[in-house]
């Protein structure tokens, strides 16, 4: 055990990271190092080796970089990323790695062959409360009273879901974002699953979104592996988070469609209760089309596709010469047509579902 | 692929927010569908100003549609295709903005299977030049009227040619305005008691200025009164009303949000 001054110190000098955010620390009064980790534990950890990730976004947004012997702020996560690393919760509190920016510790088992081998951390141990017990993020988790109504009137939810990894969803929220607040109203955006960091909160924020939340402010550091039925829950309780003052919400699924729990949660019928409309943002043309085609085999009508095919014309072209439901933002468009585009297919969801 | 068409469906007691993409002659359109929807259920078509923030007439009315069992709907005057939708004049490819919007009606009508038994039209700034004028020459006729801070008026003046008057016009050639459906449709006129700034969105012509005042709250009371002489003069009962919202100036957003705009316009449609 440390003693309260020196885990005090410890503290205050070390970067705390982003996905800790929502965390009080002035609970902390004990580092155990005997603990077992549980994801959404807080632990302190020490740089040993600078890989992968060279910085750690700290709570502000602001990049620092890392360098051996820094002291971190870290939560225990899993992490799931086909472009990077695939880790998980370490069974013990032994040497693991920081397996992502935003402030996850966790054991990389695979990893992009693109990608370097990940920072290696030594955490010093996981911080408890004055009763021994883990400070873990499900402490801090928005209570969730509310209801996703803005008097009397339900928020349409635009759902963002791709192919992939960078398959340019954040990119596409942004611009929905954008659009709708052109359109004169007011945007919440969700991250609704994926791993700690503020990177894709800052996208929102900056596209004008009147409010950005994720997983975090429901007491997760990430979605990954979790039990299917809690991460449901945990998605209904954000959206219920969501200001009654925000007119409409625009909510992102990380990783492609077919990975475990975006696949899970478009079969799942709370989300597609949920959900009004569905964008799909494409790596490029064929996922483009095969994921239309798919969602279409579970029932769900895709609005339009947007995505990092919208870079290139010819990528655009191709998919249009198959497929006739809309791209947006690959030309200037009046924000109301693209607007027009993306909400008028929630009467296509309410009716499948009503058939169903 | 299936195509995202509305007409796809019939309405089945759904509610929520609607849109469509115009791929006729019908415009972009938002609806609102409250969750009491019924038989006895009307419908408000609500037209925006020259900023054209049509989703957000539909989503600033939905509060209200749910608690006063109405359906909200509001077209999209693209800037493009409608450059002159005010004054009801035709855009670069002739098309007509009041054709476009009868259009529109039907296709959501079709489209949604709803029969609303009464069909109240609001415009606001632009939007209520808009709904004026479409009273005076449309097809539609229409239960009651709101117009809401119109930046002017067609003055119920038969020596000033349109859009400034009754008077002949060749742009009006097609459908000339008639004064006497305007004055048998019920019209609330609504302005701010602060709507006095003559900014860059409003008409400063010389002409108007001197026939109907310097700025909206002027024009709105000058209009009325030449509405009301108008009636006197035929012994007819005047239809017209005219209220303004303290404290209000010319913001929509900021009127339906602190100076009771909505309230307004709603309950004078349920009187």
């Amino acid at each position: 055990m440390f003693p309260n001054d020196a885990l005090a110190h410890a503290i205050s000098t070390a970067h705390r990271s982003f996905a800790t955010r929502t965390a009080d620390l002035a609970l902390a009064a004990r580092l155990d190092r005997s603990k077992t980790p549980e994801a959404g534990d807080l632990c302190l950890a020490t740089v040993t080796k600078v890989g992968h990730h060279k910085h750690i976004e700290l709570v502000s947004g602001r990049r620092a970089p890392l360098a051996v012997g820094d002291t971190l702020l870290l939560v225990y996560g899993n992490r799931y990323a086909t472009d990077q690393f695939e880790a998980v919760v370490p069974q013990a509190s032994g040497p693991c790695h920081l397996a992502a920016a935003g402030g996850i510790a966790a054991q990389v088992l695979s990893r992009h062959t693109a990608t370097r081998p990940p920072t290696d951390i030594v955490p010093a141990g996981i911080l408890c409360d004055a009763n021994g017990v883990a400070l873990n993020l499900r402490r801090w988790a928005w209570p969730g009273v509310a209801s996703s109504t803005s008097k009397g009137v339900r928020q349409h939810l635009v759902l963002v879901v791709g192919s992939g990894m960078n398959a340019g969803k954040t990119t596409a929220c942004a611009n929905l974002v954008r659009t709708l607040k052109s359109c004169g109203l007011r945007t919440a955006a969700l991250k609704l699953t994926g791993t700690g960091s503020g990177g894709d909160l800052w996208r929102y924020l900056d596209a004008g979104a009147f409010q950005a939340m994720d997983f975090g402010n429901v007491g997760l550091a990430s979605t990954a592996g979790m039990d299917l039925r809690e991460l449901e829950a945990a998605v209904g309780r954000l959206c219920a988070a969501v200001s009654p003052e925000a007119d409409i919400v625009v909510g992102e699924l990380a990783d492609g469609v077919l990975q475990r729990e975006t696949r899970h949660l478009l079969q799942s019928a709370s989300l597609r209760e949920r959900a009004g409309s569905l964008i799909f943002a494409a790596g490029d043309p064929l996922s483009g089309a095969a994921g239309v085609q798919l969602l279409g085999e579970w029932g769900l009508e895709v609005a339009a596709v947007s995505g990092l095919m919208c870079a290139s014309p010819l990528a655009v072209r191709e998919f249009r010469a198959f497929m006739s439901t809309p791209v947006i933002f690959a030309e200037e468009e009046d924000p109301h047509s693209i607007a027009a585009r993306i909400l008028a297919p929630a009467q296509v969801l309410i009716a499948r579902r009503q058939a169903s | 692929m299936t195509p995202h068409r509305l007409t796809d469906l019939a309405y089945s007691g759904r509610h929520g927010l609607i849109s469509h993409k115009g791929e006729g002659g019908e415009l972009d359109y938002f609806a609102y569908v409250p969750r009491s929807i019924s038989a006895a259920s009307s419908l408000l078509v609500t037209v925006h100003g020259i900023d054209r923030k049509a989703l957000q007439h539909a989503m600033r009315f939905a509060p209200w549609a749910e608690q006063r069992n109405f359906i909200v709907l509001a077209p999209h005057f693209n800037k493009a295709r409608m450059p002159r939708y005010q004054k009801t004049l035709p855009g670069p490819s002739g098309e007509s903005p009041l054709d476009a919007l009868d259009l529109t009606l039907d296709h959501f009508l079709r489209a949604t299977g709803i029969r609303p038994a009464i069909k109240n039209l609001f415009g606001y700034s632009g939007g209520a030049q808009f709904a004026q004028r479409y009273v005076l020459r449309g097809r539609l006729s229409w239960d009651k009227l709101v117009l809401a801070a119109p930046g002017w008026f067609t003055m119920p003046n038969p020596d000033l040619t349109f859009p400034y008057g009754l008077g002949a016009s060749t742009a009006a050639a097609a459908c000339p305005p008639e004064l006497d459906r305007l004055m048998a449709t019920p019209t609330l006129v609504l302005v701010g008691s602060q709507d006095t700034h003559r900014d860059s969105s409003l008409n400063r012509e010389q002409q108007i200025d001197a026939v109907q005042g310097l700025t909206r709250l002027e024009r709105a009371g000058r209009w009325t009164e030449a509405m009301r002489a108008e009636a006197a003069r035929r012994g007819v009962r005047s239809l017209i009303e005219l209220k303004t919202l303290p404290g209000a100036g010319h913001d929509f957003e900021d009127n339906m949000k602190s100076h009771d705009l909505g309230k307004v316009v709603c309950d004078w449609l349920d009187e």
